[in-house]
C-alpha cells in the first residue's frame, strides 16, 4: 500500500500543467533525436542541462527521462524504414524490422514497436516502483568478471544471428572485436592501430559504424538495383491495415513480455541497459524459437522483444542511479550531473529525503509512455508512406542524412570520411556473402568485454580460474558451453536416431516454402 | 585479405605486448581478435575454394562511391552542404538520369531542408567553405 500511497503522490506531482507539458516536450524531442542518426540522447540532454537550472528539479529530471526513452522508441523508426540505426540500442531492429518493411509490413513493424515499447515502459514502471530498491543492491554483483561472462556467452550468441554460414560469422565477430580494439587503450594507456592519426586515438564511433555498414552499404546495394531494397512494395493504404494484424499482435505478446522482463534486469546492469538488453532479447528469442530460420528475415520477433527490452532497460537504467547513486550509462550519468547541480545527491537516501522527485520521475514515465504511442501510433501512415519516394532519391536523402549524422557526432569531418570507409567495406563484405550484422554486434560489445575481462584477470592476479570460482560468471560459461555443444549433440541424435528428411517450413504470409541460402 | 589483415593485427598485437607485470596488455585482444579472423577467414576460405566466384560491381554503385569518396574533400573547399548538393545533383542527373530540373530541385530542397533542420534548428556548425 506505500508503494500505491507514494505512487498517488508521484502522480500529484507529475499531472500538473507544466510537467506534463515538459514530459510531451521530452517525448517529442527524444523521439526526434532517436530519429536523427548521429545526434543521441546524451548529447541532447548536455546541451539541455543549462536550461534544467531554469526548470524545477523534478521537472528537469521529467523532461530529460522522457528524451531518454523517447529517443529509444524514435530510434526504431529508421531502423525499421531504411535500415539506418537512429541509437545504438535501436541496431538489432534492422535486421527484421528492415525486412518486415520490405514484405510491406512496415507499418506492422512500427505499431509493434510502438505498442512493445509502451508495455515495456509500463512493464518497467512498475518493476522500478514495486522491485527498484530492492534489487538495486543484486545488480552489484555484477562485477568486471560476471559480466566478462555474460559478454563471452553474448559473443556465443551472436554466431547464431544474421545468414551465411558459422565460418564467416566468426570472420565477421574477429573483424568486430578487431575494429573496437582501434584507439587508446583505456587500461595502460597505449594507442593501437591509432598510425599517429589524431582522431583514431578516440576510437571508431558506433555510429559511424552503423550508418556505414547498414545505412551507406545499403544505399550501394539499392544503387546496384538486384538487391531486394529495390523491389517496388507492397503498400495497403488505410492505418487500420498498416497497423499489426491480429495474427502478429497475438504472436507479439509473449515476446514483448519475455523482452520486457529481460530488459528490466538487464537495465540494471552498471554499463548495460538498453543496448546490451535488445541484442540479449534478440538472442533469446532466436534461441526458443521453433522457427530461428525467420530472424533475419522478417520475424515479428525480431523486432517485439528488441524494442521491448531496449525500452524496459532504458528505463530500468534509472534504479541504480536513483537508488544507488551508480550512473548505468552516459545517458544517466548526464542526468545524475544535471541532479548534482540541483543539490540532489543521488542514492539510498534520495527516496527518503526527496520523495516528490523519486515518485515524480516514476509517475512521469508512466504518462510518458502513455504520450508516446498516443503521438507515434497516428504517425504510422505518415512514417510508412515515406517509403514510397523512389529508389534513387531515397538513397541520396539517406546519403546526406548519414553524412550530416556523422559529422554532427563530433563536428568532424574524419568521422564523415570512416562512414564512407565502413560503408564501402560493408557493402565489399556483404557482395562476398558475409553478414554485417555480427561485426557490429561484435564491435558495440567488444570493448565492454575488453574492459571486463582484463579487470577480471586484474582482480584474480592474471589466473583465468577467476572467471570459474565466481557462480554467476560460472553459470553463464557453462551456458555458453551448452550454447555451443547442444546444435552437435542434437544435430548428431537427429542424424543417428531419427529418420526422414524434415518437413518444409512455410512462409506465413506468402505460403511458399522457405529455402535456406 | 581478411587473412591477411588478421596477420597483420597479430604482429602488432605483440608489439602491444601480451602480458606485462602478471597482468593482460593492450594486445591481448588485438591478439585473440586477429586470431579468430586468422583462423575462420582461412577455414572459410578453405570451403570456398571450389565454388570461388568473384563477385562484380556495376557502374552504379562505383558511381555513388566515387560520389561519396569525393565529398570528403570537396567539403573543406566549397562547405558541406554545397558539396552535398554536387553530389545529389551528379548522382540524380548523371547516374539516375533524372531531368535536370528535377534533379536540381531536389538537390535545393535536400540542402535547404537539411540547413534548417541541422544548422538553424538544432545549431549543428557544418563546415563552411574555405574562402567563407
Amino acid at each position: 500500500m506505500d508503494v500505491l500511497a507514494n505512487l498517488v503522490l508521484g502522480f500529484g506531482v507529475v499531472l500538473t500543467p507544466t510537467n506534463l507539458l515538459v514530459a510531451l516536450i521530452g517525448c517529442v524531442v527524444g523521439t526526434a533525436v532517436g530519429v536523427l542518426p548521429g545526434l543521441g540522447p546524451t548529447a541532447t540532454i548536455s546541451l539541455l542541462l543549462p536550461v534544467s537550472v531554469y526548470l524545477d528539479r523534478t521537472s528537469s529530471i521529467i523532461l530529460m527521462s522522457g528524451i531518454y526513452y523517447g529517443a529509444m522508441y524514435g530510434g526504431s523508426i529508421t531502423s525499421i524504414l531504411i535500415k539506418i540505426p537512429g541509437e545504438a540500442a535501436s541496431v538489432i531492429t534492422c535486421l527484421d524490422g528492415y525486412q518486415m518493411a520490405r514484405r510491406g509490413r512496415a507499418g506492422a513493424a512500427l505499431g509493434i514497436s510502438a505498442f512493445g515499447s509502451f508495455f515495456a515502459g509500463i512493464v518497467a514502471t512498475i518493476g522500478i516502483a514495486f522491485l527498484g530498491p530492492k534489487i538495486a543492491s543484486v545488480a552489484l554483483l555484477f562485477g568486471p568478471v560476471e559480466k566478462a561472462a555474460l559478454l563471452f556467452l553474448g559473443f556465443v550468441l551472436i554466431l547464431g544471428i544474421g545468414e551465411g554460414s558459422k565460418k564467416k560469422g566468426l570472420t565477421m565477430i574477429g573483424l568486430g572485436l578487431l575494429l573496437g580494439t582501434v584507439g587508446v587503450d583505456l587500461v595502460s594507456g597505449e594507442e593501437r592501430f591509432v598510425f599517429e592519426i589524431s582522431p583514431l586515438r578516440d576510437g571508431f564511433g558506433i555510429a559511424v559504424v552503423a550508418m556505414g555498414l547498414f545505412g551507406v552499404s545499403e544505399v550501394l546495394l539499392m544503387a546496384e538495383g538486384n538487391d531486394e531494397a529495390g523491389e517496388v512494395l507492397n503498400y495497403r493504404q488505410s492505418l487500420r491495415d498498416l497497423l499489426p494484424n491480429r495474427a502478429e499482435t497475438m504472436e507479439s505478446i509473449g515476446h514483448v513480455m519475455r523482452g520486457s522482463i529481460l530488459g528490466f534486469f538487464l537495465g540494471l546492469l552498471p554499463g548495460g541497459g538498453a543496448m546490451m538488453a535488445s541484442f540479449a532479447s534478440y538472442m533469446m528469442e532466436r534461441k526458443i524459437s521453433r522457427h530461428p530460420e525467420r530472424f533475419g528475415k522478417g520475424a515479428v520477433a525480431g523486432v517485439a522483444g528488441p524494442e521491448a527490452a531496449n525500452n524496459a532497460g532504458a528505463q530500468a537504467s534509472f534504479i541504480p542511479l536513483l537508488c544507488l547513486g551508480i550512473p548505468a550509462n552516459a545517458v544517466i550519468g548526464v542526468i545524475m550531473g544535471a541532479l548534482l547541480m540541483a543539490g540532489v545527491t543521488p542514492g539510498p537516501m534520495l527516496i527518503v529525503d526527496h520523495p516528490e522527485l523519486f515518485w515524480g520521475v516514476i509517475a512521469s514515465m508512466f504518462v510518458g509512455n502513455l504520450m508516446l504511442v498516443v503521438l507515434n501510433v497516428p504517425l504510422v501512415g505518415l512514417f510508412v508512406s515515406l517509403l514510397r519516394v523512389p529508389t534513387a532519391i531515397m538513397s541520396v536523402l539517406i546519403v546526406v542524412f548519414c553524412v550530416i549524422g556523422a559529422f554532427s557526432l563530433n563536428n568532424s569531418m574524419f568521422d564523415v570520411g570512416a562512414m564512407v570507409g565502413f560503408g564501402i567495406l560493408g557493402y565489399a563484405l556483404r557482395k562476398a556473402g558475409y553478414d554485417v550484422a555480427p561485426l557490429l554486434l561484435a564491435f558495440v560489445l567488444g570493448s565492454m568485454f575488453e574492459q571486463n575481462l582484463r579487470q577480471g584477470l586484474i582482480i584474480g592476479f592474471g589466473s583465468p580460474m577467476v572467471f570459474l570460482k565466481s557462480p554467476i560468471s560460472a553459470a553463464f560459461l557453462g551456458l555458453a558451453c551448452v550454447v555451443t555443444l547442444a546444435p552437435l549433440v542434437l544435430g548428431r541424435f537427429r542424424t543417428h536416431v531419427l529418420s526422414g528428411p524434415p518437413a518444409p517450413e512455410l512462409d506465413r504470409l506468402t505460403g511458399t516454402e522457405i529455402r535456406e541460402p | 585479405m581478411l587473412s591477411i589483415i588478421g596477420i597483420v593485427a597479430l604482429a602488432f598485437a605483440r608489439e602491444f605486448g601480451l602480458w606485462s607485470f602478471g597482468a593482460p596488455g593492450a594486445g591481448l585482444m588485438p591478439a585473440t581478435a586477429g586470431a579468430l579472423l586468422l583462423v575462420a577467414s582461412l577455414l572459410d576460405l578453405r570451403i570456398a575454394r571450389d565454388q570461388r566466384q568473384w563477385p562484380t560491381i556495376a557502374w552504379r554503385p562505383l558511381s555513388y562511391m566515387a560520389g561519396l569518396v569525393v565529398l570528403v574533400p570537396l567539403t573543406p573547399l566549397i562547405g558541406l552542404l554545397p558539396a552535398l548538393a554536387v553530389f545529389i545533383f551528379a548522382i540524380l542527373y548523371f547516374v539516375e538520369r533524372l531531368a535536370l530540373h528535377r534533379a536540381a530541385a531536389i538537390a535545393g530542397v535536400a540542402v535547404a531542408g537539411s540547413w534548417l533542420l541541422f544548422e538553424r534548428l538544432l545549431s549543428v556548425p557544418l563546415p563552411k567553405p574555405m574562402f567563407w
